[in-house]
């Protein structure tokens, strides 16, 4: 059972995240001026939303999650918009397979992020505290095939109670024991397509936000991306 | 219509057959209704609904606000993960083989199946909800023929067409949701109690979609033309490999705590013979036609059974491919490879006569010169080693290692 | 991805009972009080790594690029001898080079690594001792594709295994040479 397997890792993403709390966004040293995005490319959006049922289990909704899709590269959009820069489309929900390398490669430094600079006690001596991680070269050809200077990758995990869970919540807080409630959790990276640096990191983790409308969208989208540089 | 009324009767059958005959009911009935339909009109023998063998039709998408939409999002992206994934076998000859047989089996719903060869050295094979099917090599080294690579793919494709993982989830979350409160109210104290029962229960719902996935596995096999007595042989080639490396008194230890295992096997066989009979056309075995398909991978997939180590499994696997006859050469090669890695006492000369015998029989894999040349230098037969290692290289100057051996060869 | 965070968040159960520390030129460095060796780089030593018999030093993060000290490796010893019981098979002080090159193999292909292969396999010193050296690719089960360069020696019936790898974009090229001269500069205590 795949779905179980991955809702257990989504979980545990969940626990490690909000054990380690301190959602702050972490920036290049070096690169603390303005990054200057004019054209933004938007990798698919990984996102997923489920039903949580009231015996705690993740049931995948299908519905929501292309809605979801849709509000958050239109928040996106206009985020972007006001910065007088405009986002360049992928134009597929999958990856393409040339850039496949690209994308896993992203995920295992997304990966060394979290762990690194989110996990207290983590931090790599070599780091010195600084942000510079990098996809290298790499990602020229992305530059090159969309004529885009940035690069925007989004992860989003989002659950939601159904009654019975709201119930189960409900009546564990009355005899003291935690029942967890949905919860949102995700983070969103930005990379400049001529150096490969990631410039900019983002991680939300919370009990609350949702992506199933366009308007809640907006105020999720605007609190992951709170601070993106210009 | 017909079909709502059909699969409304069967899945009415199946709950009732559940709990008031037992397990066996759940794939017979799916085998004796179309017995009784075939008795009334032969003419819809081609259709697959006559066999009630499906809860789907060709082309099936579920919508997108249903929990199956959601089921099916979470394997449309989990069968991108499998496509780029590390293992994945891309040869375009083999694939399409299977992919050949696979239609002949799934018959309208052959584009409703997408298959995706794995490189995993283990006998399994694996359905997802949306059609994507995985076949691991160390299944393909296993089975003998394209009948009982038939058997198998029938067997998927049935827990595809009786949405068995939409069941399952629906399961574990109804199961889940029932212990909810239990778990609040007793504040999980007793919870491992209560939930030890429920996994039992889920677990006894997983085997009766694993036995009707074989009945119907037969149903469409034996339409497709497979003989369906070919089925349980793969089952009892497993069993004998098992028994192969635990012994025989394990292995009776092993089958009686699983007696649904046991009785799975000898369900299967007596539903094969029913099948037989009554399609008594199904006939082709293909053995001659899977060998030669398999034959170009067969020394990769034989080299990653022998990287498992698991030298009495291998063993049994090698005696039962020897039967075969084909690429003899090889497999003398492999027993060779087989007593090297083992490295038991009296292992290196077994080891090399084998390595002799698979020149003899024929052209084996280059690599046999440097296997010999190794075992004549634990030997202290320099000379001859060097001889060895000299075939080697003249048959692979740019092996990855050629450098290595000519130092090595220096040395002595 | 969420392979990698389930990786990651598993390693950092286990990362997180033990910090990292930082390993600086141009002094020597011992490890496992076995040899020592000379950065030329600053790099971060993992004390606390997910395998009981390995040292493993990174600068962006052991998924990235990790150099690993294999020390030690006794007769019948497995070469990763991880924390968890998996069936891989066992080193022999009777192994010559090109035994140990196929116990690799099996090794990785055992924890999971998929289409191993190992290339350029040449005699090399290992602190002053006759030694091999290899390069190798695969790909991990999540499909990203990997490089590594290994060198290694038998000593004393003991197995000592040096191994670079890390991320083919990128990461594996970033701190190759670096790495390189780690290994050129063993030395025996």
């Amino acid at each position: 059972m795949k779905w179980l397997k991955h809702s257990a890792v989504a979980l545990l993403l969940g626990l490690f995240m909000s054990g380690c709390a301190g959602h702050n966004s972490f920036r290049t040293a070096e690169n603390q001026a303005p990054v200057n995005i004019k054209r933004l490319l938007l990798m698919p959006v990984d996102v997923e939303l489920s039903l949580l049922t009231a015996g705690g289990i993740k049931e995948p909704n299908a519905q929501w999650t292309a809605n979801a899709r849709r509000h958050i590269a239109d928040s996106v959009r206009q985020i972007v918009k006001t910065h007088n820069a405009r986002v360049v489309n992928y134009g597929s929900n999958h990856v393409q397979p040339k850039h496949v390398q690209i994308v896993k490669l992203h995920g295992a430094v997304g990966g060394a992020i979290l762990i690194h600079k989110y996990v207290q006690g983590n931090a790599l001596p070599t780091k010195e505290g600084k942000f510079d991680w990098t996809l290298g070269n790499s990602v020229n050809q992305l530059r090159k095939q969309y004529n885009a200077d940035h690069a925007l990758f989004i992860f989003m995990r989002d659950s939601y109670a159904s009654s019975g869970r709201k119930a189960a919540v409900f009546v564990g807080s009355l005899i003291g024991a935690n029942v967890r409630g949905g919860s949102q959790t995700g983070f969103a990276s930005l990379v400049n397509l001529r150096t490969g640096h990631v410039v900019w990191f983002n991680l939300l983790a919370r009990g609350s936000g949702d992506l199933r409308t366009a308007d809640a969208a907006r105020e999720t989208v605007g609190t992951l991306l709170a601070g993106i540089p210009k | 219509m017909r079909m709502r009324t059909l699969t409304l009767t069967l899945g009415a059958a199946l709950i009732l057959g559940g709990c008031a005959t037992g397990n066996m009911s759940a794939y017979e009935s799916g085998l004796e209704g179309s017995e009784h339909d075939t008795a009334a009109s032969t003419a819809k023998t081609e259709d697959i609904g006559t066999y009630r063998v499906t809860d789907l039709k060709p082309g099936h998408r579920p919508p997108l606000n249903t929990d199956e939409g959601g089921l099916w999002m979470k394997m449309d992206k989990a069968e991108g993960g499998l496509r780029s994934s590390g293992n994945i076998i891309e040869d375009p000859a083999l694939n399409a083989y299977v992919r050949r047989v696979t239609c002949r089996v799934a018959g309208k719903y052959c584009n409703d199946i997408r298959i995706y060869l794995a490189r995993v050295p283990h006998f399994n094979a694996t359905m997802a909800p949306n059609g994507a099917m995985q076949i691991w090599s160390g299944l393909l080294l296993r089975v003998q023929n394209e009948a009982q690579l038939a058997a198998v793919i029938g067997h998927e494709i049935a827990h595809y067409l009786r949405q068995h993982s939409l069941k399952k989830m629906r399961n574990t979350i109804d199961t889940a949701n029932s212990l909810a409160f239990f778990n609040i109210a007793t504040l999980g104290i007793t919870a491992g109690l209560a939930d030890l029962a429920a996994v039992g229960s889920l677990q006894a719902n997983n085997r009766d979609f694993e036995r009707e996935a074989d009945g119907y596995g037969l149903v469409l096999m034996a339409k497709a033309g497979y003989d369906p007595l070919e089925a349980p042989k793969v089952w009892q080639n497993l069993i004998h490999e098992h028994r192969a490396e635990k012994g025989a008194e394990s292995s009776a230890y092993f089958l009686s705590t699983h007696p649904a295992k046991r009785e799975r096997v000898n369900a299967l066989r007596s539903l094969s013979k029913k099948a037989k009979r009554r399609w008594s056309k199904a006939r082709a075995i293909g053995r001659k036609s899977y060998l030669t398909r398999i034959r170009p991978y067969r020394t990769r997939l034989l080299r990653d059974e022998l990287q498992l180590q698991r030298f009495k499994r291998s063993q049994a696997l090698l005696n039962l491919l020897k039967k075969n006859r084909t690429g003899m050469s090889e497999l003398h090669y492999f027993q060779g490879e087989l007593y090297r890695l083992r490295n038991k006492s009296g292992d290196r000369k077994l080891a090399l006569a084998s390595y002799q015998r698979a020149l003899r029989t024929g052209r084996p894999p280059v690599e046999l010169h440097r296997a010999m040349g190794l075992l004549l230098l634990k030997e202290k037969q320099q000379a001859k080693a060097n001889q060895a290692f000299d075939r080697y290289l003249r048959r692979a100057p740019n092996a990855e290692d050629a450098e290595m051996i000519r130092h090595m060869m220096k040395r002595g | 991805m969420r392979r990698v965070l389930f990786v990651v968040a598993a390693l950092a159960f286990v990362a997180s009972c033990a910090p990292y520390q930082l390993v600086e030129p141009p002094q020597r460095v011992k490890v496992s009080d076995t040899y020592s060796v000379s950065p030329q780089v600053k790099w971060s030593r993992v004390n606390n790594t997910f395998f009981k018999n390995v040292e493993q030093w990174t600068v962006d993060g052991a998924g990235l690029q990790a150099l690993m000290f294999i020390n030690n490796v006794e007769d019948g010893q497995p070469i990763f001898r991880s924390r968890r019981k998996i069936n891989i098979p066992v080193f022999r002080s009777s192994m010559n080079s090109l035994e140990i090159k196929e116990l690799f193999e099996n090794s990785m292909a055992a924890m999971q690594a998929q289409k191993v292969r190992v290339q350029n396999f040449k005699p090399a010193k290992f602190g002053g001792a006759d030694g091999f050296r290899f390069t190798f690719s695969y790909k991990t089960k999540g499909g990203l594709d990997k490089k590594g360069i290994a060198r290694g020696s038998v000593r004393n019936k003991k197995l000592y295994l040096v191994v670079y790898l890390g991320t083919r974009l990128h990461y594996f090229g970033k701190y190759q040479r670096a790495a390189e001269g780690v290994m050129r500069s063993i030395r025996f205590l």
